[in-house]
C-alpha cells in the first residue's frame, strides 16, 4: 500500500511569505531565496519509493518452553533482498497483544543497502499458553519522506511462543508431602498392623475372631487392626479478585502464579501416585466451562494428573478470570470490585464442608487479604495438615506497596503461628526450588 | 499495528537538532539586526509561554499547574509587549528623527522589518521550547488561554472600575467637560438625582415603588435560596418560610401595580392639582415618604446585600458537588490574578515612574519631554494605582490573546497537534529570514537561515513520525543521520540555484529595476503552478 504525504506545507507557506515580503520591499534576494524551499518541494514531489524493493524477515524465539514470567529473547532479522538502497525502513514486529515487551523494542528504523541485513532484538515476558506472532509490518519511505509504502512481510522461523506448564526435566518427585499415600489412624478395623482386641459383636467377620483365645477361654473375641485410609491431598487455589494483581506490567497475576504452582505440584503428586483433588476459589460461573458446582465451588478430582480434562478446565478457568480483571498491585480499587468479591468469595465453611476428613490441604495464595489466613486458621483448628504456598507479588517501591508488603508479612507470620507449613515463593527463583527447599526441610525434621 | 501508539514523543536527536538550529539561527539573525534587549525579553516571554503550556497540561497536580500557568501570564504579556512595543520604541529612538522627509518611508519599512524579526525570533524560541516537551496541543493551548483570561479579570476589572469611577466622578462634578463628556455628566447627574435623591417638591412614587418591588423580589429569592428548610426539621419553620415568601411576592406585585399610578402622580398631574385632589396633609406625607433618601438607601443596600448572598450561595452549592482539584483549577487563576493585583498595587508608584522615565528617555527628540508632560497630567488625574492596574490588566490580556490565537490556529488545524512546535519554529524562521532580507543582511546569512528553516521543519516532522511509529526506545540515529544529510544536500542545491539567480538578478537590476522584479514574480509563480500540477 503506497500513500503520498503532503509534508511541505510549512516550506510552501514560507515560500509565499518570502515572495510577498520580497514584493513589498522590492528585494531580489528574497525572490532568489525562494528557490531554497522550492527545491525541497520539487525534490519531494519527484521522489518515490524505489520500485522493486524487497525485504525478507526471519524470527528467532530464544526459549522453547519458558516458565510464566520469564523474559524470552526474540530476534527479528530483516534483509534487503532488492537491488536498491532503502534509506528509511521502519520495522514493527507483530508481538502478540497479550505479551509485554520487557526490554529492547520490537520496532526499529534502519537504512539498508542491497544485501544488508539488520536485527531487531527485544524480550517479552512469557505467559501460560501459546501465543502466535503476527507477521512484521514494514514501512518504507524515500529520502524526502513524501511517500509511504506499508507492507506485511511473512517472517520465517519461529512464529509462536509456547509457555509450557509442565517441564519434564525438573519433576518434584522427591518433594513428597508429609503424608503421601496412606494415613495410619488411631481407630481399629481392617488393616495389617495389630491394634487391639474387643468383645465379639454379632456380625464381625469370622476371619477376625481370635480362635486361639476361644479355644483357651471359650470367649469370642474379635481382633482389630489399625485402620489405614488413603490420604487425599486437596490443592486450594486462591483466585479471588483481590489476588488478581501483578507485581509489574506484563507479569502474571497472583492468581495465575498460584494456579501455576498448583499445577506444578499436582504434576509432581500424580507422578508419586498421590490422590489429589483441586479447587479454585473466587471463580465466577462464567469463568468455568460448565459452571461451578452446586455449592459454588470449582472442584475437580482429576484422575490423570494435570493432563486430565477436569484439571486443565479448572486452570483455564483461573487464567480467564485472572486476565479478565487484573488490577495494579498498589490496590487501585476498581469500581464494583467489592461486589465482585462478595459474589465470588465462597464461605470458608463451604470449603471445609467439602474437604474429606482425612485430607491434607495445600493452599496457594498470594496472601493479599485476610480470607486465606481465616481459611488456614480454620483448617489448623480442625487439625488438617496444611501447607501454604504464597507467591510474593508485593515487591514494588511505592509507599502503598510497602504497606501491602508489610501486611502480607504479618499474614505470613500468623500463618506460621497457626502451625501451617509455609512456602514463601520469591518470584526471582523457580517455584520448584522454593518448594523443594521447604519440603526437604520438612522431611529432615 | 504500526500506527496504534497513543503515548509517544518525537525522537530525542531530532528534537535536539530542532532546538539547536532554531536558537542558533534566531540568535544570529537578531544579532545582525541589533535589538538585543527587547529580543531577549521577548525570548524570555516565549519560554514563559512554553512553560505555561506545559504546566497547563499537568493532569496529576492540576491546581498547581493552573496556578503556575496563571502566574506565568504576566511574564508572557511583558515579553510580548517588550518584543513589539519595546522594540518599536527602542528603534524609534535610534532611527528618528530622520534627516529628510523623503527618507521617512524607507525608515518606517526598516523599523517595521526589524520589529518583525524580533517578534519572529520570539515565536521561533517558543516553537523550539514547546518542541522539547512536545507539550503543545489543542487542549493545553485552550487551558492556557482560559487560565490567562481568568487571571486578567481581577486586575483589569479593578483597574477599569477605578479609572471609570475617577472619570465619572470628574464628569459628575464638573459642568465644563468637553463634548460627549458633558452629556454623559448630565445623564449621570439626572439618574442619580431621580433614583437616589429626588427633590422633595413633589411625590416620586414611580422610582420609590420600583426600588421597593425590586428589593422585595430579591429578598424573596434570597429567602428561597438559603438552606433554611434543610437546616431545620421543624415543619413550623418550613411553613413560616413559605408564607413569608408568598407575602413578599404579593407585596412586590402590589408595588408593581402601583407603578403606573405613580407615573400619573409624578409626571402627568401637576403637583398643585394633586395637592388639591388629595388634601395638603396627605400630599405632604406622600412627598416626605417617597422622596426620603434613607428609605431609598435602605432599599438599594438590601438589593446589593441579597444579590451578594445569592451569588455566594450559588457558588457554595456548585463547589459542594465538585472535586477539590477541579475547584482549585477553576478558582486558581482568579486567586493568581488577585495576587498580581495586590502586588501591582503595592509597587505601582515606583514601577510607573520607572516606566515613564525609560520611555521618555528612549523616545527621540521632542517626543520624550512631550510624553513626560502628557503622562504626568494623566497620572496626576487618575493616580498611579488605577493606571498600573489597567496596564497590568492589558499586559495579561495580551498574553491571553496570544494563547487564544494559538488555540484557534490549532483548533482550525492550520497547525497540526503532532508538529505544532516545529511548525511554529520553522514558520517563524522563514518570517525572520524574510524580514532580515528586507533589512539587508548578507545574502549568505539569508540563504543559510532559509536552509535552517526548512531543516527545522524537515527534521522535526521526520522525528515526529519516527516517534509515532518507532518510539523513543529504539535506536534510530543512523536513519536520522541519513535523512538529515539528504536534506542538507537538497538545501545545498537550492542555495546554488538561489545564488545563481541572485547573480543574474543583480546584473539585471542595474539595467531595469521594476521589470526584473516583475519577471522574477512571473517565473516563481510559474514554478509554483508547475509544482501544483505535479502534485
Amino acid at each position: 500500500m503506497t500513500d503520498r504525504v503532503r509534508r511541505w506545507g510549512v516550506p510552501l507557506a514560507g515560500t509565499v511569505t518570502l515572495l510577498s515580503v520580497g514584493l513589498l520591499a522590492a528585494e531580489p534576494a528574497l525572490f532568489a531565496g525562494a528557490a531554497i524551499p522550492l527545491a525541497y518541494v520539487l525534490v519531494g514531489a519527484l521522489s518515490r519509493v524505489p520500485s522493486g524493493a524487497n525485504l525478507d524477515a526471519d524470527r528467532t524465539v530464544a526459549a522453547a518452553a519458558p516458565t510464566p514470567g520469564d523474559p524470552v529473547d526474540v530476534t527479528l532479522t530483516v534483509e534487503n533482498t532488492g537491488r536498491r538502497t532503502l534509506t528509511d525502513v521502519r520495522i514493527v514486529d507483530g508481538v502478540p497483544a497479550e505479551l509485554t515487551v520487557v526490554s529492547g523494542s520490537p520496532r526499529a528504523c534502519r537504512s539498508l543497502r542491497p544485501g544488508e541485513s539488520t536485527t531487531v532484538e527485544y524480550a517479552v515476558r512469557s505467559k501460560r499458553g501459546t501465543y502466535a506472532f503476527d507477521d512484521p509490518v514494514v514501512r518504507i519511505r524515500p529520502l524526502a519522506a513524501t511517500e509511504i509504502a506499508t507492507a506485511t512481510v511473512a517472517a520465517a522461523g519461529d512464529t509462536a511462543l509456547t509457555c509450557a506448564n509442565v517441564v519434564a526435566e525438573a519433576p518434584l518427585a522427591d518433594a513428597t508431602l508429609p503424608r503421601a499415600g496412606t494415613l495410619p489412624t488411631d481407630s481399629g478395623g481392617s488393616g495389617l498392623e495389630f491394634h487391639a482386641t474387643r468383645d465379639y459383636q454379632s456380625g464381625d467377620p469370622v476371619a477376625r475372631i481370635d480362635w486361639r483365645r476361644f479355644a483357651k477361654t471359650g470367649e469370642l473375641t474379635t481382633v482389630e487392626y489399625r485402620e489405614e485410609q488413603a490420604v487425599r491431598t486437596v490443592l486450594v487455589v486462591d483466585a479471588r479478585p483481590p489476588t488478581r494483581v501483578t507485581p509489574e506490567a506484563g507479569y502474571p497475576t497472583g492468581a495465575e502464579l498460584s494456579a501455576y504452582a498448583a499445577e506444578r505440584l499436582l504434576d509432581a503428586l500424580s507422578r508419586s501416585s498421590v490422590v489429589a483433588s483441586i479447587t479454585a476459589v473466587g471463580l465466577a460461573d462464567e469463568d468455568l466451562v460448565g459452571g461451578l458446582g452446586p455449592d459454588g465451588l470449582a472442584w475437580a478430582d482429576p484422575d490423570g494428573g494435570v493432563e486430565s480434562p477436569q484439571a486443565s478446565r479448572l486452570f483455564d478457568g483461573v487464567q480467564s478470570a485472572a486476565t479478565r480483571d487484573s488490577v495494579a498491585p498498589d490496590g487501585g480499587e476498581q469500581a464494583g470490585a467489592e461486589t465482585a468479591t462478595d459474589r465470588t468469595a465462597p464461605d470458608v465453611e463451604t470449603l471445609l464442608a467439602r474437604l474429606p476428613p482425612t485430607a491434607q490441604v495445600v493452599v496457594f495464595s498470594p496472601l493479599l487479604d485476610d480470607w486465606p489466613t481465616e481459611l488456614i486458621t480454620s483448617l489448623r483448628a480442625r487439625s488438617y495438615p496444611t501447607t501454604v504456598v504464597s507467591p510474593d507479588v508485593t515487591r514494588g517501591e511505592g509507599p502503598a506497596q510497602t504497606v501491602v508488603t508489610l501486611e502480607r508479612r504479618l499474614r505470613l507470620q500468623s500463618v506460621e503461628l497457626s502451625g501451617a507449613t509455609l512456602i514463601d515463593w520469591d518470584l526471582d527463583e523457580p517455584i520448584d526450588i522454593a518448594m523443594r527447599a521447604s519440603l526437604a526441610e520438612l522431611f529432615n525434621r | 499495528m504500526i500506527d496504534d501508539r497513543t503515548d509517544w514523543r518525537p525522537t530525542t536527536a531530532s528534537t535536539g537538532l530542532v532546538v539547536f538550529v532554531t536558537l542558533l539561527t534566531a540568535t544570529v539573525l537578531v544579532r545582525a539586526i541589533g535589538v538585543a534587549v527587547p529580543a531577549a525579553l521577548g525570548g524570555a516571554g516565549a519560554v514563559a509561554l512554553a512553560l505555561a503550556v506545559w504546566t497547563a497540561g499537568w493532569e496529576r497536580h492540576r491546581t498547581l499547574g493552573t496556578v503556575l500557568t496563571s502566574l506565568l501570564a504576566l511574564p508572557i504579556g511583558l515579553g510580548v509587549v517588550a518584543a513589539t512595543v519595546g522594540t518599536v520604541i527602542v528603534l524609534a529612538g535610534v532611527f528618528f528623527p530622520v534627516e529628510s522627509l523623503s527618507r521617512l518611508p524607507a525608515t518606517v519599512v526598516d523599523l517595521s522589518a526589524r520589529a518583525m524579526v524580533v517578534v519572529g525570533a520570539a515565536a521561533a524560541v517558543f516553537g523550539a521550547s514547546v518542541a522539547i516537551g512536545h507539550v503543545l496541543d489543542r487542549d493545553t493551548a485552550g487551558r492556557t488561554a482560559e487560565a490567562s483570561l481568568k487571571t486578567t479579570v481581577p486586575p483589569l476589572g479593578v483597574g477599569l472600575v477605578l479609572v471609570a469611577s475617577e472619570a465619572l466622578r470628574y464628569l459628575e462634578a464638573t459642568r465644563d467637560a468637553p463634548g460627549v463628556g458633558a452629556v454623559l455628566g448630565d445623564v449621570l447627574r439626572t439618574t442619580t438625582t431621580i433614583v437616589f435623591e429626588p427633590p422633595a417638591v413633589r411625590p416620586s412614587v414611580t422610582t420609590f415603588l420600583l426600588l421597593g418591588a425590586a428589593a422585595l423580589l430579591v429578598v424573596r429569592r434570597t429567602v428561597g435560596a438559603l438552606p433554611l428548610t434543610e437546616l431545620t426539621t421543624e415543619p413550623a419553620v418550613e411553613r413560616a418560610v413559605a408564607s413569608a415568601r408568598s407575602w413578599l411576592l404579593r407585596a412586590a406585585v402590589l408595588a408593581g401595580f402601583g407603578v403606573p399610578v405613580g407615573f400619573f402622580t409624578d409626571y402627568v398631574f401637576p403637583p398643585e392639582r394633586l395637592q388639591s385632589v388629595v388634601t395638603p396633609p396627605v400630599f405632604d406625607l406622600l412627598v416626605a415618604v417617597t422622596t426620603a433618601p434613607p428609605a431609598r438607601r435602605l432599599a438599594w443596600r438590601v438589593i446589593v446585600l441579597c444579590v451578594a448572598t445569592l451569588v455566594a450561595v450559588a457558588l457554595l452549592r456548585r463547589t459542594a458537588q465538585t472535586s477539590a482539584d477541579r475547584i482549585g483549577a477553576a478558582v486558581a487563576p482568579f486567586a493568581a490574578g488577585s495576587g498580581v493585583l495586590v502586588a501591582a498595587a503595592l509597587v505601582a508608584g515606583s514601577v510607573l515612574s520607572a516606566a515613564r522615565g525609560w520611555v521618555a528617555a528612549t523616545l527621540p527628540g521632542e517626543f520624550g519631554p512631550q510624553f513626560r508632560e502628557l503622562s504626568g497630567s494623566v497620572v496626576d488625574f487618575y493616580g498611579p494605582v488605577p493606571i498600573v492596574l489597567t496596564g497590568v490588566g492589558f499586559v495579561l490580556l495580551v498574553a491571553a490573546v496570544v494563547a487564544m490565537c494559538l488555540w484557534l490556529v490549532l483548533l482550525t488545524k492550520y497547525l497540526d497537534d503532532r508538529t505544532a512546535g516545529v511548525g511554529i519554529a520553522s514558520a517563524a524562521l522563514f518570517e525572520i529570514a524574510a524580514f532580515a532580507g528586507v533589512v539587508g543582511v548578507p545574502t549568505a546569512l539569508l540563504f543559510g537561515s532559509l536552509v535552517a528553516a526548512v531543516l527545522v521543519w524537515d527534521v522535526g516532522e521526520f522525528g515526529t513520525t519516527l516517534g509515532e511509529e518507532i518510539g523513543q526506545r529504539a535506536d534510530t540515529r543512523r536513519a536520522e543521520l541519513v535523512h538529515t544529510t539528504g536534506t542538507l544536500a537538497v538545501g545545498g542545491v537550492g542555495v546554488a540555484v538561489a545564488v545563481a539567480v541572485t547573480d543574474a538578478a543583480v546584473g539585471a537590476v542595474t539595467v531595469a529595476d521594476g521589470a526584473v522584479v516583475a519577471g522574477l514574480v512571473v517565473a516563481v509563480a510559474g514554478l509554483l503552478a508547475l509544482l501544483v500540477a505535479l502534485r
